[in-house]
Formats: structure tokens, C-alpha cells, sequence
């Protein structure tokens, strides 16, 4: 039966190519425009009601230590946020990544009609045509499934309307198409979940994206998203953690002040061996390990689901071992979505200054915890390079939203360039130290900062790189590691040049003396630091 | 090679005689021995340059890898070898081939040449490897802000190039088709330096994994 409707879905995208959208390279080969559907509107007949079959075994949801390994109430807090009737009705949610079944069973009731978008055949339904494409079905699930509809599990957000942008269809990324997928829809798409990256996860490397048109995508859409209250992009850190190879801060598509990085915690509360460390990382939600997620999986025999194989469930519709920073993103995705519900005024700044003060302390004993120190009338926030500032928190963020009056204003920029050319020490723990100072009259409370970097060095892994505040707050931005695609050595323009981010002075004022220290860690490779330039974003008191 | 500036352009347009795309794609097999994700390492030799928009930058060609666009409604039975290569990668739309080392050129570039397939060498960010990139085949314009539609469509037909698409809410901003992936970066870095417009930059396909 599935192979029938298979066979037809993919004749009638044929048709539509062939006559619709002829020509692989002027109609069918860019986004953007409206071509013809032959997608149907969803099915209108009666959801049916009852509860969701594997709802007990979404431990993100709801941990009761129901498996070994978890720790009871470990888990997003958001049940108080369903029974008070909020679960995302009303915000459109794009997932941008390999596929969609947009006809999935458990999700097929939330699909926003003609808002998702196939970028192989340039039509509505990003449903996949290969069994291995399963990924955006599985992310989709952890934020959108259906609840009370008698199969499956629930998303964080069962209400919310669901699209999904293929992107990654064909294991890459066009630099054309990125900027689409960040801007179309664009007025209605309030949040757009990304659960990849650039290249390879995990192996150290610096990477730049080629070009600006990723960077004017996102910060289109927080201007003119939602009829300019912003689009809130919610992105994977990265899954490179283990064996401290990788750091968020190495990702370019997680240093953006536009973007809120995801890390991810396992069942007990701690950070997951994948979850990569970084001074850019916002918050942390449940990504699995230990015990892997429940969500939707491809329908019938096709998608991850090999049915038994590590004891995954019989019904092939789904599946229970999806893990990673990839799963942890469409749980705050899903968390966004009930906040836009419950106050459709936030704005995207707001979406992050709440996510960061309602976030939970996890992982107490942890030594990497500290505090800012806030700005008069500020917050203080715990911040942590493994979890950012915590592990969301669901009832807290929605409670946060409701009485939350936005006054943050316009966002300002100031930037602080260093040009003063310098050896960095060989093997010298004391290090290279060059220090900027902020006058009172370009004080912010600092909403994020960036630091451009420009330094060579034989072996850039060989490097720790820190940025103290006035405040005294330390973000380390790169630490000593090895690039493993590279013979275990980093390639020397690893950082030259690199802009790295930092969330960890969030509330704090940028008055003062800044300083950053490059320490040449092992008496080896030399090199040098040739400029940097403080970037703070903030609001005037 | 470092190619910059003007010298590219004319180099790059050389190349697309046939001949010279061998040179691109095998020239530097001697200085690449690998230089992609999961092998030893040694540095990549050969680079050229492209206008990313706001500055130019360096990519480094890996001679032993081309990457082949295929229509998405293509089957493999309908598709033809590249001969003295074989299939390294194949993704939905996408082929990664690795020439045989020591393969006949000739024999590999005309057929790499044939009608309705885009091909383009493999390049990197780093002289060390790192992710895949390759050339689409389209370009991406920007034109003057004050430039009409009817402007900006009467220099795009006399540059003889096809429009694909126009970026949603970037000022006056058209992904352009040009032809096979040397051609595109040879066409972006000839208008770039020509200077009507705000920037001329070959559309990449980039290497992008799911987490």
C-alpha cells in the first residue's frame, strides 16, 4: 500500500516538473517563487481523540525515572503548560532540514497548508523520496506531534502549525537556498528550528560559510519576521563534544546574536558526552543518550526504525532512540511556540531574555556554574560553557511570557577593534594579554558580544583563547584540542580570521577594561596575534 | 596557483576550452594527495579566488574529486559513467566522483562536458581539506538599488543569462544560471570586476550534516 502511494506521489511530482515547473534550470533550479501545488489540503475529517499510546515513554516530557538511568524530574516542566490550554495553537513552526512527512500520521493534523516546501521538486510537500531522509520527520515530531489523538506521543507544542523546508535534501546546502530557507514565509514563520550544520560535527575545525547571504537571511528575519517582531531561529550546537574535540564556538552558524545555540542534557540531568561545550551557548534541553527520545519516525517499513533492532518499537511509525543536540533544538523550539501563544507580542530579543532567566540550574555540582554580575535593575544568571544558561524550563518560560511587558528597545552595537600586532608566548601559560576599554558613554547592558578574531599559529589547537569583562566574567572561546580530520594538528588559519560569541555577559554593563588572553598551551608551534575586535550588543539603560 | 584578479577570470575562461578543465581538475594531483575529510593530509596546491559579496576570498581545489549535479527526477540507469572515475558519494541529486589517478583526461573532461550535466571540481576552505564545496553553476547579482526591474532585466539578457530566482527580501538580488561550475565562477569573478553591480559571487553547494 505505502509503495502504491509512493509511486504515485513521485509521478505526480514528475508531472508537476515536467509540466508545471519545467526546466532544471530556470523554473525548477531556485526558491522563492509560487509555482503550482498538487499537494492537497489536509484531510478535514474529525481528529480522533483518546490518549497518545507512548506518551509515558517521553521521559522529556514527563520523568518519573521510568527507564534506568533517569532521575526524576529531569525533565522540560511542561504539563502545567497543557493543562492551562496552551500548546502552540496559532504559531507556524518551520523545520528546516533533509524532509518532512508531511502526511505522517501524528503530525499530519498540525501541517500549515502550502507552507512547507520541497527544494528538490520545487512544490509544497517535502516528503522524502529515500528511506534515509528520516531526520526532519523525527525533529518535527520532539516539537509538533499531535497529542490526544490516539497514536504516537505528544510534541511540546501538539497544537502549533508545522511546515517543513528540505534543505538538506541532497546532503549539502546551496548558498541561494539557505538564504531562502531563512526568509520564506518569512512574516508568518515565527520559529524556524535548524538541527544541523556545515561539514563534519566534531572535528575542531573552523569553518567560514562562503559568504554573507546565511548571515542577511537571519537578520532579515528577525527585522521583518512576524510582522517585525522577529522570527526566533533556534539552532543545534553541535555533537562534536566527545573527547573535548569540538566547541560550539567553532561553529559559525551558532556565533550569531541572532541565534539561540542549543546544547543537550541526558535523562539524569547532565550534559550528554556528544553536547559540545561553548561560551555562545544559550540553554540546554533533553537530547537523549543514555535513553533516546520517542518521536515520530517515516511511516511503514521506510526511516530509521528497523523494528527490533535495539529493542525499538514494533510500530515502525516511530521511533525512541533519536538523540542529539538535534533533538534537544525542537524541544525549545516547542517551548518558543507555547510562549508565542501565551504573549504574541514577544519579540525575539524578549524570546531569549525570558528563555535565559526561566532556565533551570541543572547538573548543581557541576564547577564550571557562576554567576554575572548584573547591571543595576538587571537579572542575575546562572552560566555555565556546558549549558549555557540552563536547561529550559517550560512552565516557567510560558508563566514569564504572560507577564512580561517588552521594553528592551532598539538593540545597539558598538564595536572596539584592536590592532596591535604580537607574538603570542610558546608554551608561556601568562600568555599574550591585550586589554580594550569601554567609555561610560558607550555603556550597554549587553545582550551578546562577539569577538573577531585574527591570529596564525602553526598548530591553532594548540591555543586557549579567553575574554575577561569588566565585570570579571570569563568566556572561554577556544580551549587546547585537537582537529581530527587534520592528522590531529588544526590548520593554521583555524582562527584568521574567526568570530567567536558569547551569551555569558547577558545583563551585564560594557563599561570598562576588556581583556583577552591567547595562551600557547604546548611548547611546539609559534605564532601571532595579529588584530581582535569587541562587538557588544546591548540596550541603553 | 593563487589566482587573483584579473588573471583568473582569463585563466578560468581558458580552462572551459576542455584542455585546460583538465589541468584544474588533475593539474594539482601531485600537491593534493587527498586533502579531504578522512584521509592523511597534505596541502592542497592550487587555489583560485571568488568575491564572497563583501571581499575576496581563496578556495582550494581538490584535483582528485568532481562533483556532479544530477536532476532530480534522474535515475542512475539513465545516467552515464564518468569515465576513469569512480562513485565516491552518492546523495539524492548529488554524485561525488574521485578520478583514477593517472585516467585520460581528454576522455574524462568531454564526457564531463556532456549536455544537461553540471559538474564542478571539488573545492575546500583550507589548504588542509575540510568540507566539500562546489560550484551550481549559478551565480548571485546584486544590482544597484536605484537600477529598475526593467534595467536589471535588459543587462541580465544582454549578459545572456537565465534567471532562476530573486532572494526573498534582499534588495534587488537574482540567482542567475550560467552553465557548468567552472563557467559560473568564471562569469561571477568577470562581472564582479567589471563593476556595474554591487557584487557578483558563484552560488556554492557546500557539504551540510544533520545533528
Amino acid at each position: 500500500m505505502s509503495n502504491v502511494i509512493k509511486q504515485l506521489r513521485s509521478l505526480c511530482k514528475m508531472l508537476c516538473y515536467l509540466f508545471l515547473l519545467p526546466g532544471f534550470v530556470s523554473g525548477c533550479g531556485g526558491g522563492g517563487g509560487t509555482p503550482s501545488s498538487i499537494v492537497p489540503p489536509p484531510p478535514s475529517q474529525p481528529q480522533q481523540t483518546g490518549p497518545d499510546p507512548l506518551y509515558g515513554d517521553q521521559w522529556h516530557l514527563y520523568n518519573s525515572a521510568q527507564f534506568a538511568g533517569l532521575l526524576v524530574g529531569e525533565d522540560i516542566h511542561v504539563e502545567p503548560v497543557w493543562n492551562d490550554g496552551i500548546k502552540g495553537r496559532g504559531v507556524l513552526l518551520v523545520v528546516v532540514d533533509d524532509a518532512l512527512e508531511i502526511g505522517h500520521e501524528d503530525l499530519s493534523a498540525n501541517i500549515a497548508f502550502r507552507k512547507s516546501w520541497d527544494y528538490r521538486q520545487r512544490d509544497f510537500d517535502p516528503t522524502p523520496v529515500s528511506s534515509d531522509s528520516s531526520h526532519g520527520t523525527q525533529v518535527a515530531g520532539i516539537a509538533a506531534a499531535r497529542d490526544l489523538n490516539s497514536v504516537g506521543g505528544r510534541g511540546v507544542a501538539p497544537g502549533v502549525s508545522l511546515a517543513g523546508y528540505n534543505l538538506l535534501w541532497n546532503g549539502g546546502i546551496n548558498s541561494a537556498e539557505i538564504h531562502d530557507a531563512m526568509t520564506r514565509n518569512v512574516a508568518e514563520v515565527a520559529i524556524s528550528n535548524n538541527s544541523w550544520g556545515y561539514g563534519a560535527s566534531g572535528d575542531g575545525t573552523t569553518e567560514h560559510p562562503g559568504d554573507n547571504l546565511w548571515q542577511e537571511g537571519v537578520a532579515y528575519g528577525v527585522t521583518y519576521g512576524r510582522g517585525g517582531k522577529g522570527t526566533i531561529y533556534v539552532w543545534a550546537a553541535g555533537n562534536g563534544g566527545e573527547f573535548g574535540v569540538d566547541n560550539s564556538n567553532y561553529n559559525y552558524l551558532t556565533n550569531n546574536r541572532h541565534v539561540i545555540a542549543v546544547c543537550a542534557v541526558d535523562g539524569d540531568g547532565v550534559k550528554t558526552v556528544y553536547s559540545e561545550k561553548g561560551a555562545n551557548l544559550w540553554l540546554c534541553a533533553p537530547g537523549g543518550y543514555g535513553n533516546g527520545l520517542t518521536t515520530t519516525d517515516l511511516m511503514g517499513t521506510r526511516g530509521d526504525n528497523t523494528a527490533g533492532v535495539l529493542h525499538d518499537y514494533t510500530n515502525r511509525n516511530y521511533t525512541k532512540l533519536f538523540a542529539g543536540t538535534s533533538a534537544a533544538t525542537p524541544i525549545v523550539s516547542g517551548v518558543v511556540a507555547l510562549m508565542l501563544e501565551a504573549n504574541p507580542n514577544l519579540g525575539w530579543r524578549d524570546v531569549r531574555l525570558i528563555l535565559a532567566e526561566s532556565a533551570r540550574k541543572n547538573d548543581a555540582s557541576d564547577s564550571d556554574w557562576r554567576v554575572t554580575t548584573p547591571a543595576s535593575g538587571e537579572p542575575q544568571y546562572n552560566i555555565n560553557h556546558k549549558y549555557g544558561f540552563g536547561v529550559v524550563d517550560a512552565a516557567a518560560a510560558v508563566a514569564r511570557a504572560k507577564r512580561w511587558g517588552s521594553n528592551v528597545g532598539v538593540q545597539l552595537q558598538r564595536e572596539f577593534p584592536v590592532a596591535v600586532a604580537d607574538s603570542i608566548p610558546d608554551g608561556d601559560a601568562a600568555g599574550l594579554q591585550q586589554t580594550v576599554t569601554v567609555a561610560a558613554a558607550n555603556n550597554l547592558i549587553i545582550e551578546y558580544v562577539e569577538i573577531d578574531v585574527n591570529l596564525v599559529h602553526g598548530d591553532p589547537g594548540e591555543l586557549s583563547i579567553v575574554l575577561t569583562a569588566p565585570s570579571g566574567t570569563e568566556s572561554v572561546l577556544a580551549e587546547v584540542h585537537r582537529c581530527t580530520t587534520f592528522t590531529n594538528t588544526c590548520p593554521t588559519t583555524n582562527y584568521s580570521p574567526w568570530t567567536f560569541g558569547s551569551s555569558r555577559h547577558l545583563g551585564e554593563a560594557a563599561q570598562g577594561s576588556w581583556r583577552l588572553k591567547v595562551v600557547d598551551q604546548r611548547a611546539n608551534n609559534m605564532g601571532s596575534l595579529i588584530s581582535w575586535r569587541l562587538r557588544i550588543y546591548g540596550r541603553q539603560r | 596557483m593563487d589566482g587573483s584578479g584579473e588573471g583568473v577570470g582569463v585563466r578560468l575562461l581558458y580552462l572551459l576550452s576542455g584542455l585546460a578543465l583538465a589541468v584544474v581538475l588533475y593539474g594539482c594531483q601531485a600537491g593534493a594527495a587527498g586533502g579531504v575529510q578522512g584521509e592523511s593530509t597534505q596541502a592542497l596546491t592550487e587555489s583560485v579566488r571568488y568575491f564572497d559579496g563583501t571581499r575576496w576570498r581563496e578556495v582550494w581545489v581538490n584535483g582528485r574529486e568532481v562533483v556532479e549535479f544530477v536532476q532530480p527526477t534522474q535515475t542512475r540507469a539513465a545516467h552515464m559513467a564518468i569515465p576513469a572515475a569512480t562513485l565516491l558519494v552518492e546523495l539524492p541529486g548529488v554524485r561525488i566522483w574521485r578520478l583514477h589517478s593517472g585516467a585520460d583526461e581528454s576522455t574524462a573532461v568531454s564526457r564531463a562536458l556532456a549536455p544537461a550535466r553540471i559538474l564542478s571540481p571539488v573545492f575546500h576552505l583550507s589548504s588542509a581539506g575540510g568540507s566539500r564545496l562546489a560550484l551550481s553553476g549559478n551565480i548571485v547579482v546584486r544590482f544597484q538599488p536605484e537600477w529598475s526591474a526593467a534595467q536589471v532585466q535588459a543587462w541580465i539578457a544582454r549578459q545572456k543569462l537565465v534567471q532562476v530566482t530573486v532572494l526573498n527580501g534582499a534588495a534587488a538580488t537574482h540567482v542567475l544560471h550560467v552553465g557548468s561550475g567552472l563557467e559560473a565562477l568564471a562569469r561571477a569573478n568577470a562581472i564582479q570586476q567589471g563593476g556595474e553591480v554591487v557584487y557578483a559571487m558563484p552560488e556554492w553547494w557546500r557539504e551540510a550534516g544533520r545533528r
